[in-house]
């Protein structure tokens, strides 16, 4: 019995760490925006093509569709000022608090050197280290670019692939290289943000974009942004079907005149018919009716040593 | 009360976590972002300078308008192409914390203090955002294994195993951080790495 216990505990363990392991294959840059949400003056123009790639399409509407796919999936949005510039190296590319992008045939004093297509440079302010307060995206002007989808196209590179990388380490994800991701470094046929992007962007701003992160939020898929937890459970109250962890859900309680963030309401008998609230729940009878009692037949639950937690 | 991936059990944890330390042994990976990938004969032929060294000291300045740049000193101990004055060389990374402010470039790897490696530095003149030929593929290291052999690894530290020819084209991929030719091995197992002595002969069959 033992044996076989242990036995189904390990497969289990198996097919949990096999999946808890996808779930965090993203990598996290070591800072990220206080809310999901940042800017971009959008006003790009390409030394030799001008505002447009060579397939007609403006750099402009191809970076703002490459905000767009993050927008999709995620809770992160991006506003967009259009048609006004701001440089990327205003003032060292630091304090002037706007994000911008361009194309350029340095990095602000730096060369690219011969192998860099993009590069994004984020700024933090040292006594809030885990804080972004602006981020900047350059694009090497002697490259070659231009707007497609579908497979890559030898040495001409589809600008807003890149974009939507170089967007996602705007947005404070890094570099992963075991699952298909927007984040993956290798050139290829990913043009959108793939679930573990969106993952990754879930655990630094959350899933219901209520400003805390999911790895913290005690309800990840319900705004709760006070994170109200009345029982001190691993549930808060928003998405705690038990609210004060007293074995009776909240709406029985609260249908049958009871208190649901008060557990000692569990013990009481308020019908006097020698059965407590808790024993009239389990047994499926009036708590308030001395006359409904719970079965003979009534069994306590029976919580498997699995699911006690 | 619902059990969720992240609030394991303790029993769970307990089975857990050998199995993900065993299962992530490969899920580590470099990182290379919107930098081409480059062949290791297009590395060796268009760094200005190729040396093994080690890394004695690292200062941050200020550097063109109120940019920052990490300088990382290295005290050279072999020129494998190229000429060097000296026996020590400053290159310039790009970002860092000075003051009040940290600028980060994404996908950025510096060395730190005391490393060993063997760098390819595209031009030891130029300010680059990196000074490295195709950044983390131009950065390898030398760790040293349990008999004080000093072995060849990337920069995240997989063992580079080998080298083969390939085309020295670009190939329009971006860098995986590993040039084209390198052979990795397929553990961690530092044994199974190149040699620092035979890593060097080959580059300098390479170059002739």
């Amino acid at each position: 019995m033992l044996t076989r216990r242990i036995s189904s505990l390990l497969l289990l363990a198996i097919s949990l760490c096999l999946v808890s392991g996808q779930s965090y294959a993203y990598a996290l840059l070591e800072s990220s925006w206080p809310r999901p949400e940042t800017h971009f003056y959008v006003s790009i123009i390409h030394d030799r093509h001008g505002s447009s790639s060579p397939s007609g399409v403006t750099w402009n509407a191809g970076f703002e569709t490459a905000m767009a796919l993050w927008q999709e999936d995620t809770v992160f949005r991006f506003t967009v000022f259009r048609n006004s510039y701001a440089s990327p190296c205003n003032n060292g590319f630091t304090s002037d608090g706007k994000n911008g992008v361009a194309f350029l045939d340095e990095v602000c004093s730096f060369g690219f050197g011969s192998t860099t297509l993009a590069t994004t440079i984020n700024t933090t302010g040292i006594n809030d280290p885990g804080t972004t307060t602006e981020s900047d995206i350059i694009f090497n002007e002697a490259r070659d670019w231009d707007i497609y989808t579908g497979p890559q196209r030898g040495n001409t590179y589809d600008f807003i692939r890149i974009a939507v990388h170089e967007l996602g380490h705007t947005i404070g994800l890094d570099h992963e290289n075991t699952l298909p991701a927007i984040m993956r470094p290798v050139a290829g046929n990913t043009e959108v943000p793939q679930q573990d992007d969106i993952n990754g962007v879930a655990v630094l701003y959350g899933r219901d974009d209520d400003g805390v992160s999911d790895d913290l939020d005690n309800c990840p898929d319900i705004s709760n942004p006070g994170q109200e937890n009345n029982d001190g459970d691993a549930e808060g109250d928003a998405c705690d079907e038990d609210d004060d962890n007293d074995g009776m859900p909240d709406d029985y309680e609260i249908a049958n005149g009871l208190k649901p963030l008060k557990a000692a309401d569990a013990g009481r008998d308020p019908d006097g018919d020698k059965f407590t609230n808790l024993e009239e729940y389990q047994g499926g009878s009036d708590p308030n009716d001395p006359s409904s009692v719970p079965s003979r037949h009534f069994l306590p639950f029976i919580v498997p040593l699995l699911l006690d937690d | 009360m619902s059990i969720g991936l992240k609030r394991l059990p303790p029993v769970w944890k307990a089975l857990c976590l050998p199995l993900m330390l065993a299962l992530s042994v490969y899920s580590a990976s470099i990182r290379a972002t919107s930098v081409v990938e480059v062949s290791v004969d297009e590395m060796l032929r268009d760094s200005g300078l190729v040396f093994e060294g080690e890394v004695v000291g690292i200062t941050v300045r200020e550097f063109g308008n109120h940019g920052i740049q990490t300088q990382v000193t290295f005290e050279v101990v072999d020129v494998i192409k190229g000429k060097l004055k000296g026996k020590k060389i400053t290159l310039g990374f790009m970002g860092g914390v000075y003051g009040d402010r940290e600028i980060t470039v994404s996908e950025m790897r510096m060395p730190v203090m005391h490393e060993r490696g063997i760098y390819f530095v595209e031009s030891p003149e130029r300010n680059l955002v990196h000074p490295l030929y195709g950044w983390s593929q131009g950065h390898l290291k030398l760790l040293r294994d349990s008999n004080d052999v000093d072995r060849v690894t990337t920069v995240i530290g997989d063992p580079v195993t080998g080298m083969e020819s390939t085309a020295m084209q670009r190939s329009g991929k971006l860098s995986k951080g590993a040039a084209r030719g390198l052979k990795l091995g397929h553990s961690r197992e530092l044994s199974t790495a190149l040699d620092k002595h035979e890593f060097k002969r080959q580059l300098r069959a390479r170059q002739q």
